[in-house]
């Protein structure tokens, strides 16, 4: 165990707790497993993911592609791609990341190791089965969403499985102080099935009227992604930043202000996707007013990270696994920036209906969400496993695969978006005509969506080999293992 | 254990204000709308009423066209095609003709799965049945979007057909390609459209908002491009 491991120094160095190697190896042994079954299970659904991402994003290019294969067409491989994206990777990956934070920051070891695994077994059988399901037509018409009803009771049932075990460790924990990374866990592990459920109940067990649907699906999909997703993927950043770099946070007194405002106005705005939608209007100026109030935690988490990176940068850089985190960051501010910008309603009179939306979304759940995700699991793997990386370089080619693939992407998807927005306003132009004027920026997309699909393979790859090394080392020193078997 | 306790209270009332003030509340507002007349009339108490003996709108989807919306849902049709149209005062749908009047909430209430959609990949679909196109051409467009649409990215749909021996003229519903198409098939074979193909086209066909509601008046006239 490397000193850095057993020194939990989170932001406010105040309270810096140490304890000893056995307590961290405790607690690191209670969720060894099950944290690497979430991360394989994970990345597995990340890579096929991104295969599905490609051939759609393939038929854009070339529509017979596949054509002839009602179960490949591209309105079902859409919702393949969001529901392994969100239910498959992103899932996952929160257990993953949420459960280790969470146990490290309390100093407690989780309990129950075992269930969580069979939790985590049920979950991904759940998932299985749902998109099968979509596959043979059983999907639901909402985006982030399609997963079939008969999937969802599966989920829960895992769901709660899994997250009460990170809840206990928090109320159990060894101290009285708490972290803002354990703020932001809590909360969007009571937020997603709350939130969940809701849907559930008004879009697939007792459908509401009319475009009640649509207002409930714009709130679910807006509080997925900003209350859990970009929630875990700040508890990350703030856990991860003092963690690495040895700094404190600076302004950390801030934070808090920062955790409640943006749970608030991010909630609230939900439906600046709506934007003249058949809705009441004053649900959307709720939401513009939300989204442009959404500048008080914008101002603070910059604050708190950019003047916490500021003359750092090239240090950090060194590091493979703070290279996405520090991305990432950036990912999520320039997120931020856009979605208040694109709310603003003579903004969105372009924007509406094109794929700038797309690339909003891609904004947060790849560039921000999944890069800090994979330098976390980075930096978290070797240290559970107790191995080394074994080549840097492949990491170095992962982190420039994803960023690049990525920045295209968004490139491909927003400044495409924009000319068809900026001509769809042109009236004299048929639809006909706007897409075919937009073949450049479909070939971009796909080209950028070749570059993620390699970069999560490479990811994959990196993952297999580390568990290869540790299994030959364990096969060649039976004596360790077998003092872990008694101590376990 | 204090700590506990008020954040989770505060976490739990962060979701109640949301759901609470959007959900619950628009639910409040819209979740129980019922079909009216196109115009209201004052009675003699001075409230506004339906009049009495003129039908109701919106209308529900015959059985065959509700099949069609399912076949429209279970293919994804909403990834790239929208069923909604703006206001003139914030968009250019209407002078595009995408519809006559811009679309309310009330127009939605029968629909079985709300298809808004959020792209426009496609052209908007909520008045597809307006614009001056027959059951054929949107069999062809199915089949294959190319004979009708050259250079579109829309999937080929030619599954939902099918192959078989005959002439044109022995089916009814039996694609009549353009002269000369490179799609066409081979003489002697046919093309006729499945059940499935039939009741999306009736869905599509059924597509319109050119009835008046109380709250919305069509404003364009004229036929929807």
């Amino acid at each position: 165990m490397s000193l850095e491991g057993s020194r939990e120094a989170d932001a406010s160095s105040v309270s810096t707790t140490t304890f000893s190697l056995k307590g961290v190896d405790s607690i690191d042994h209670s969720i060894r497993l099950s944290t690497f079954y979430f991360i394989l299970s994970g990345v597995t659904w990340l890579v096929l993911a991104s295969v599905c991402a490609l051939i759609v994003a393939f038929k854009l290019v070339d529509p017979t592609f596949l054509g002839a294969f009602e179960m490949l067409s591209y309105g079902r491989l859409q919702g393949v791609v969001k529901s392994a994206l969100l239910m498959g990777w992103i899932s996952n990956a929160i257990f993953a990341i949420s459960l280790w934070i969470m146990a490290r920051l309390s100093a407690k070891p989780i309990e129950h190791g075992g269930m969580l695994l069979i939790a985590g077994i049920i979950w991904n059988v759940g998932l299985t089965v749902g998109v099968l399901g979509i596959l043979i037509g059983d999907m639901r018409p909402f985006a982030w969403f399609e997963l079939p009803s008969y999937a969802s009771g599966i989920f829960l049932l895992s769901y709660s499985l899994i997250a009460v075990w990170a809840i206990v460790a928090f109320r159990q924990r060894n101290h009285l102080f708490s972290y803002v990374s354990q703020w932001y866990i809590l909360g969007a592990l009571l937020w997603f099935p709350w939130v969940y459920v809701v849907a559930q109940f008004f879009l697939n067990y007792f459908p509401s009227r009319g475009v009640m649907q649509s207002i409930v699906h714009a709130w679910y999909q807006n509080n997925v992604f900003y209350l859990f997703v970009a929630s875990i993927g700040l508890a990350s950043v703030y856990y991860i930043i003092p963690k690495v770099l040895t700094v404190t946070v600076r302004s950390y007194h801030l934070s808090a202000l920062a955790f409640w405002s943006f749970a608030l106005f991010s909630s609230w705005a939900s439906f600046t996707y709506l934007i003249g939608s058949p809705i009441p209007v004053w649900l959307i100026t709720t939401s513009i007013v939300s989204a442009i109030a959404l500048l008080v935690p914008l101002s603070i988490f910059s604050i708190n990270f950019v003047s916490t990176l500021n003359g750092r940068l090239s240090q950090t850089f060194k590091i493979p696994c703070m290279r996405f985190v520090v991305f990432g960051i950036g990912a999520f501010l320039t997120h931020l920036i856009l979605k208040l910008v694109l709310s603003i309603r003579s903004i969105d009179a372009v924007a509406h209906f094109t794929m700038m939306h797309e690339g909003l979304n891609w904004h947060l759940l790849y560039a921000f969400f999944s890069m800090v995700a994979f330098g976390m699991i980075y930096y978290l793997l070797p240290v559970l496993l107790n191995e080394q990386w074994k080549s840097k370089i492949l990491l170095t080619i992962h982190f420039g695969l994803s960023a690049i693939g990525v920045v295209l992407l968004l490139v491909s998807l927003y400044v495409g978006g924009w000319i068809q927005g900026q001509q769809f306003n042109q009236i004299e132009l048929s639809f006909l005509e706007i897409i075919i004027g937009l073949k450049f920026w479909l070939q971009l997309q796909f080209f950028a969506f070749s570059l993620i699909f390699l970069g999560n393979l490479i990811f994959f790859f990196n993952i297999l080999s580390l568990f290869y090394v540790r299994c030959i080392r364990i096969f060649k020193n039976p004596i360790s293992s077998q003092i872990e078997e008694v101590v376990s | 254990m204090k700590h506990f306790s008020l954040l989770f209270i505060g976490i739990f009332s962060v979701f109640t204000s949301s759901f609470l003030g959007l959900v619950v509340t628009s639910q409040n507002q819209i979740g129980a709308l019922e079909p009216t007349t196109e115009s209201l009339e004052l009675n003699d108490d001075g409230a506004l009423v339906m009049i009495d003996g003129d039908p109701l709108f919106p209308q529900k989807l015959s059985g065959l066209a509700s099949q069609g919306q399912l076949e429209y849902t279970k293919l994804g049709c909403v990834n790239c095609h929208s069923q909604q149209i703006r206001r003139d005062s914030i968009s250019r749908d209407l002078d595009r003709g995408l519809g006559v009047r811009s679309s309310v909430p009330r127009d939605y209430i029968f629909q079985l799965n709300v298809l808004l959609g959020s792209q426009r990949i496609g052209p908007d679909l909520s008045n597809v049945g307006l614009r001056d196109l027959d059951k054929n051409w949107h069999y062809l467009h199915l089949y294959n979007p190319q004979i009708t649409s050259p250079g579109s990215v829309m999937a080929p749909f030619s599954y939902l057909f099918e192959e078989m021996n005959g002439e044109v003229s022995d089916h009814p519903n039996a694609l009549v390609f353009p002269e000369e198409s490179p799609y066409a098939p081979d003489e002697g074979t046919i093309i006729i459209p499945t059940r499935r193909a039939i009741a999306l086209v009736e869905y599509l066909l059924s597509l319109k908002f050119d009835y008046n509601l109380p709250e919305a008046i069509i404003s364009k006239n004229g036929q929807a491009k």
